[in-house]
């Protein structure tokens, strides 16, 4: 499990990453980090969704209220233009950081 | 599934200090873990609830995580709750001051002796306090839901709340002065009004000592009158 201010700081280009895939919600973003982990991020509801206001609050996603497949009230978030740029930026700052440290490993790079 | 819908209600009234949407969303999660939780079979509905709302975590929790990422929102609700804190504090105070020297006024025009006025004093003060603690307690756990969520509101903790609520007491100097013209127009004799000052020195300086003291002989007898069973298993 990666530390907690690790886990905080990659909260953001995660987030937009899942949406990039289509629209979500809260429980299934959860479940999907954590199935893509392996387990190791497992992240708490009262970490993801302030997470999910603030993105929406800055213009990187937005939110719509619709009946789930159950016929409950349930909250989708999809990624905005805004987001998406913001998303190329997120993966330009993280593969920067990852080569750096694949170089200083001795692992193989990942394109930019 | 009565049950089930009665305890997700109570729950969400625990998460008063969300807003209806962030509590509406935090529904959605708790249901659905309920479900999935459900769906493996080894859990009736109110056991898969407990497990969910643990895993969803602690509505105090909840609320510093939603204040921490939305600080505007969280200082806004604050401020409301303040405003509204000084109001009831003003409103308060009103009543506890006026009640409080009617009290004693009547007491003194039918000849009680001064230290049965000073007990009868901190007595009914002791007696509206105990009113207040008691509504306040009971408002705190109807929005809780639980009384394992029970806590003071946080805009009491704050130090602007205690700079409001220092504001409050000039304003209650000058409802002592409002009574005290009523008072005079009573046309009380020269004697009763020394009388009536004296009781309201005395009361106003031994009250922080014996009020606390009174409050908790009447907390215990009720709360002995309303647990009769922790009564028996305690004789």
């Amino acid at each position: 499990m990666p530390e907690k201010e690790l886990v905080a700081a990659s909260s953001r280009p995660i987030v937009l990453s899942v949406l990039s895939r289509g629209e979500s919600y809260g429980y299934a973003i959860i479940a999907e980090v954590k199935k893509l982990s392996g387990g190791s991020l497992e992240y708490t509801e009262g970490m993801l969704y302030p997470v999910l206001h603030r993105l929406e609050r800055e213009g990187l996603i937005k939110s719509r209220w619709d009946e789930s497949e159950t016929g409950r009230k349930r909250k989708y978030y999809r990624l905005c233009r805004d987001g998406e740029r913001a998303l190329e930026n997120e993966r330009q700052q993280w593969l920067g950081v990852h080569n750096t440290l694949a170089a200083l490993w001795g692992l193989k790079p990942c394109r930019i | 599934m009565s049950d089930l819908n009665a305890l997700i209600e109570s729950w969400k009234r625990s998460l008063a200090d969300l807003s209806n949407e962030q509590a509406d969303e935090l529904e959605d999660h708790l249901r659905s873990e309920i479900d999935a939780l459900k769906t493996r079979g080894e859990l009736t509905a109110v056991e898969a609830f407990a497990v969910a709302a643990m895993r969803v975590g602690r509505p105090t929790q909840l609320a510093a995580e939603f204040d921490h990422a939305d600080a505007a929102r969280a200082w806004s609700l604050r401020l409301r709750w303040m405003v509204l804190g000084f109001l009831a504090c003003m409103l308060l105070n009103a009543v506890v001051v006026v009640a409080n020297m009617a009290v004693g006024m009547t007491l003194v025009v039918r000849g009680v002796s001064t230290p049965i006025v000073i007990m009868l004093r901190i007595l009914s003060l002791s007696a509206i306090i105990m009113v207040v603690i008691t509504a306040w307690q009971l408002w705190l756990r109807r929005r809780a839901g639980s009384v394992a969520d029970v806590r003071p509101p946080r805009w009491l903790l704050s130090p602007l709340a205690l700079m409001i609520g220092l504001m409050t007491l000039p304003w209650v100097d000058a409802m002592e002065k409002v009574v005290l013209g009523v008072v005079q127009a009573k046309a009380l004799s020269v004697h009763e009004l020394g009388r009536l000052s004296v009781t309201t020195s005395i009361t106003d300086f031994v009250l922080p000592f014996t009020a606390p003291l009174i409050l908790f002989i009447a907390a215990t007898t009720l709360d002995r009158r309303h647990n009769p069973r922790r009564v028996r298993s305690e004789g």
